[in-house]
């Protein structure tokens, strides 16, 4: 079908106002953050989507799926668009992008059972300050959360600023609606917790838009407790102390809302009024009274048994005046859009990844040290640390930040500065054991590790794919390595 | 008897005497003379406190050809050998007092805010690594001594005024130079932030007091810029914006007024020598980074900083030179 | 047009830290940078050649071997030739002794024109232009604000200054030293993706004092007649801030520091 048909179909199918043809959002809708820095420059290299449709229920959602499984056509499922890891970037001639902008009514908050209903286009923002009224919390807080949507949170297994009390979004989602490229649609009902066959939230949760579009979910509530807020901040020596005390808090049962380590480059760009040129600790503790002080004693008693690797303690107010400017919004983002026209550099970015507390600084260390040993364009790097900000039980993820004045192409950025770098810390991170993708998805520029990734667990999830997607239409080139797509890696 | 020979300032005639107080600071109560060597065309603007003035007849003449200055300093100090030369750190004295130095074959220490005496060892300080650091520097080469001074650090009160003795000095001196001057045009009033020397900047806190940061900042010769908050309101243009988003500046002085201090703004802040700033907040971050921190409503400051240099302009601006000028000629 | 860019790669201050318990700056984590002035007068050569692309373009700097990889990179975008002038024996030389190395090795060159920076970012002086221009019996101009690349010829060259008060046009005959003041507008030419991998180390001359033979009591820090003694740390001003109120003390304080410092 040729590309005048596939527009002339949909306007069969939806009025008007729900194809948008116009040619700058098209070239905004071909790339994610992930090519920022060529798009800002206007020299993206990956075609355009034919059309961004925005459908106002699931079936509309399901007729659109369907004609493009019939006549396949691409689709790239949208909510939010802060995607960073070429999630939302095209890489096919012909592509609808269904975005979920009409998809944005709060359908149900139940505040007795703790959970609220909402469709897949509304930003956790709007969410949240709905339940912020009642005196609750969805508990998620990415740093995206003013523009990021429910849909697309779900679909990329995001994670937020408070998940070590609260959790991922994995463990926030009760249940979900979603539709397959067959036109099926599914519900999973929400309920607290069943043994009914494997747990298959998880099919929808992280698909990426490569199984199905997720149309509506579920999420827990919980109380909030501002005024109970505590913050610790510290100077420490070295990363390894700082990755210790989180591992001594959290080994000992306790869940502090935010516990973080970062490395002193990392520190010096975040903590630039305290920092010192010295690592940075620091724990955000909330909830009920008595289980912040009992958290806050336990971050004591940690800090106490590692003090030979504490500087010196920081005033709170640091940290509670940082946390409460870490979120950006669209400003922020048009705005960095902007100075990355002026300024030939990029800044922030990142390659995240996650491993057991005995790999997490093995991967850093090694990480640092190949970086400098064979980083090709190490002379024009301005920064290069890390942080980690999301620990568990077992372990803790490992976020690498890093900056770069540009001194090439804008379209030859990508694989002249972030891939060498890329493949160097997922090289040492598969090697160790560790994983690749802590919390940005796979997207599709990490999509040649997806197998090492996986394993021999890789067979699972080509599966899926197979089953649920057997005609190859849903975001081609996300997550399932495409030989075809190479050519825009 | 020391001597010293002083290059006028071209750009603030007036302003040259201040250069008397390196020369204070160099020779401390061992006696000295200082000599100007001035223009004819400044005749009007000669400062005192100099024992002798000499006086090139300029006529014809560019007065901004490095080497024919040069060459007319050479002749007088053939014949007067100077200790010390001084040369202020001007477009004009960055082009002479290197060129003089090699000359002379003496090292020469330019743009120097300070002079320290250690015993019997003179240092001469000025800002490396674009004033992170101070840099404290010697001479090891045979006199005469060739500094070049930092406009505007060194300010001279004069105790006892010497006769001024006017030299006119006539001498032929052709310059090798080809340059020619073949247009001069007042400076357009559009600014670029970049270039500016002094910021007046203001942020968020200083919404109400906006309108007064163009007076302030002409009453301290410099611009105005704004942080990102004020440009989103609409409040100033997005071409006087400072940060990640905006532009890079390096004043030498930055005022921040109302100014939080996001990293954002703060990475806009590159080798800026002097940070003053006014916030309600004593704990804001652009605090912990300033040489001054006013506690206290952005617009009470300026109102009472500008009354006060209303005032002390008033103490000063009555012309002192030409009243005196007949007795010194 | 042959035109020789006199460069120099300088630290990256912006990245340096500032040790608050040692007092002292953190330097180790330094990356070198093309200076920001030269960027001007590197990206005016290019202006030049692409009016005339038979011009050429060398590069000179003085500096350790660890900048080869940044010469490399100019010779991608590309330069025609590269002199990186490196010798420890040089090492500590002040402007001096710099402008007497960089001035034999020019003698031994045919140019038209010299181009520079204005000022360097590590020394904030501009000593090295006018002495080499002296050292070359040439013209040299200072903190030019912008070169006419329609009139510059082998024999002359027209440019401007923008003065506190008044903007100058000035013709000078070539050859001779042009130094241009820093503009954010400066942008040097990308390499292109297969230029980034080329082995360009044919286009660069590493030369030691075995080449240049100058009397090593003339250069480095023996040949150097100005010594730093001392150096005092600017920032550590920053954290003794003054805090005071809009009282008449407070406003008393401000405009005496103002004042001390030349700003009223």
């Amino acid at each position: 079908m040729n590309n005048e048909k596939i527009i002339e179909q949909l306007k069969t199918m939806l009025e008007p106002t729900q194809i948008n043809t116009n040619s700058e959002d098209l070239y905004d809708a071909s790339a994610d953050r992930y090519k920022k820095y060529a798009k800002a420059r206007n020299v993206l290299d990956v075609p355009a989507p034919l059309a961004i449709v925005y459908p106002y229920t699931p079936e509309q959602v399901r007729d659109l799926l369907v004609f493009c499984n019939t006549n396949l056509i691409n689709v790239i499922p949208r909510a939010g668009k802060t995607a960073t890891e070429g999630g939302l970037e095209n890489w096919k001639e012909q592509t609808l992008v269904i975005d979920a902008l009409h998809l944005d009514s709060i359908i149900n908050i139940d505040t007795y059972n703790m959970q609220a209903t909402v469709q897949a286009g509304v930003p956790l923002q709007v969410l949240e300050d709905a339940l912020r009224k009642e005196g609750f919390t969805t508990g998620h807080s990415p740093q995206s959360k003013p523009v990021a949507k429910l849909g697309g949170l779900v679909a990329t297994r995001s994670i937020g600023q408070f998940s070590t009390l609260y959790g991922a979004i994995e463990d926030m989602v009760v249940g979900l609606e979603c539709v397959f490229p067959d036109g099926h649609i599914s519900k999973i009902k929400n309920v607290p917790r069943r043994s009914g066959g494997p747990d298959i939230r998880h099919i929808a949760i992280g698909n990426e838009g490569t199984l199905c579009y997720i149309t509506e979910v579920t999420v827990k509530m919980f109380k909030i407790y501002p005024e109970n807020n505590k913050f610790y901040g510290y100077l420490i020596k070295d990363v390894d102390t700082g990755i210790k005390i989180l591992r001594e808090v959290m080994a000992n049962g306790f869940r502090p809302s935010v516990a973080r380590t970062y490395s002193e480059e990392d520190a010096a760009q975040h903590f630039y009024h305290f920092h010192k040129n010295k690592c940075v600790l620091l724990f955000m503790a909330e909830g009920p009274k008595g289980i912040v002080k009992a958290t806050g004693e336990a971050i004591e008693q940690a800090v106490e048994k590692f003090k030979d690797g504490i500087i010196e303690q920081v005033d709170s107010k640091h940290i509670e005046n940082w946390f409460n400017n870490l979120n950006w919004s669209q400003q922020d983002i048009d705005d960095e859009f902007e100075g990355m026209k002026e300024h030939d550099s990029h800044s922030g970015f990142t390659t995240e990844i996650s491993a057991d507390w005995s790999t997490i600084t093995k991967i850093y260390y090694n990480v640092m040290k190949r970086v400098k040993e064979e980083y090709p364009r190490f002379h024009d790097l301005t920064m290069l640390g890390g942080h980690s900000s999301h620990s568990y039980i077992n372990g803790t993820n490992m976020y690498f930040v890093y900056n770069y004045d540009i001194h090439c192409a804008p379209e030859d950025e990508m694989r002249v500065y972030h891939h060498p770098m890329q493949r160097i810390i997922v090289e040492e991170t598969l090697r160790l054991g560790g994983s690749m993708c802590h919390h940005h998805g796979i997207g599709k520029f990490r999509n040649e590790w997806t197998k090492q990734e996986h394993g021999s667990a890789y067979y699972m999830l080509e599966k899926l794919k197979e089953a649920f997607d057997p005609n190859g239409i849903m975001n081609f080139g996300t997550i399932f390595p495409q030989e075809e797509g190479k050519k825009y890696q | 008897m020391k001597r010293i020979l002083i290059l006028q300032d071209t750009e603030l005639p007036k302003r040259s005497n201040d250069l008397l107080e390196v020369c204070n600071r160099i020779y401390g109560s061992e006696d000295h003379e200082a000599w100007l060597l001035a223009f004819s065309s400044d005749r009007e603007n000669l400062p005192e406190g100099f024992e002798r003035i000499i006086l090139v007849q300029d006529e014809g003449i560019l007065t901004e050809d490095a080497r024919y200055i040069c060459a007319i300093i050479m002749d007088l100090y053939s014949h007067h050998a100077f200790d010390t030369i001084l040369i202020p750190g001007t477009w004009l004295g960055r082009m002479v007092a290197p060129r003089l130095a090699k000359q002379l074959h003496v090292g020469l220490v330019a743009e120097i805010n300070d002079v320290q005496r250690n015993k019997d060892t003179l240092e001469f300080v000025r800002t490396a690594y674009s004033g992170n650091v101070l840099a404290g520097i010697t001479m090891t080469s045979n006199p005469p001594i060739i500094l070049s001074i930092k406009p505007g650090i060194f300010s001279w009160e004069p105790e006892s005024l010497p006769k001024t003795i006017i030299q006119h000095y006539d001498k032929k001196i052709t310059s090798p130079s080809s340059l020619t001057c073949l247009e001069r045009k007042q400076r357009p009033v559009s600014y670029d932030i970049r270039d500016s020397e002094v910021l007046v900047s203001g942020g968020g806190g200083a919404k109400r007091a906006y309108p007064l940061l163009e007076t302030l900042a002409e009453a301290l010769s410099g611009d105005v810029s704004a942080s990102r908050k004020l440009v989103d309101q609409g409040i100033a243009k997005r071409t006087i914006q400072v940060g990640q988003s905006g532009k890079i500046v390096s004043p030498r002085l930055y005022v921040a007024i109302g100014i939080d201090g996001a990293i954002q703004h703060v990475e806009g802040l590159h080798n800026v020598e002097t940070i003053l700033s006014v916030n309600t907040r004593p704990d804001a971050p652009i605090c912990s980074i300033s040489d001054v921190v006013v506690v206290g409503d952005a617009k009470i400051f300026i109102e009472k900083l500008l009354q006060k240099i209303a005032l002390e302009n008033e103490h000063t601006t009555p012309d002192q030179y030409t009243s005196d000028r007949g007795e010194r000629e | 047009m042959n035109i020789i860019c006199l460069v120099k790669f300088v630290p990256d201050i912006t990245g340096f830290g500032y040790d608050y318990e040692a007092s002292s700056m953190v330097r180790n984590h330094t990356r070198m940078v093309l200076n920001p002035d030269d960027v001007c007068a590197l990206s005016f050569a290019f202006k030049v050649k692409e009016r005339h692309p038979d011009s050429q373009i060398q590069v000179v700097s003085m500096g350790p071997t660890t900048v080869v990889p940044h010469m490399h990179d100019l010779l991608r975008i590309p330069v025609d030739k590269g002199t990186l002038i490196s010798d420890p024996l040089f090492a500590g030389s002040d402007t001096y002794a710099t402008s007497e190395v960089l001035g034999s090795y020019l003698k031994t060159q045919s140019f038209d024109c010299i181009l520079s920076g204005s000022r360097s970012l590590d020394g904030a002086t501009s000593q090295v232009p006018p002495q080499i221009a002296e050292i070359l019996s040439l013209d040299h101009m200072l903190d030019i604000s912008e070169i006419d690349v329609e009139k510059i010829s082998p024999t002359e060259a027209v440019f401007s200054v923008e003065g506190e008060r008044e903007t100058t046009t000035w013709s000078m005959q070539l050859p001779g030293v042009l130094s241009l003041g820093r503009s954010s507008t400066c942008k040097l030419p990308y390499p292109s993706y297969a230029d980034l991998q080329r082995d360009v180390s044919d286009k660069l001359t590493i030369l030691t004092n075995k080449e240049l033979g100058l009397d090593p009591s003339h250069v480095g820090l023996e040949g150097s007649l100005t010594k730093v003694v001392n150096t005092y740390d600017a920032n550590s001003r920053r954290r003794a801030k003054t805090v005071v109120e809009t009282n008449e003390e407070g406003i008393e304080f401000v405009f005496s520091y103002l004042k001390d410092r030349g700003f009223v």
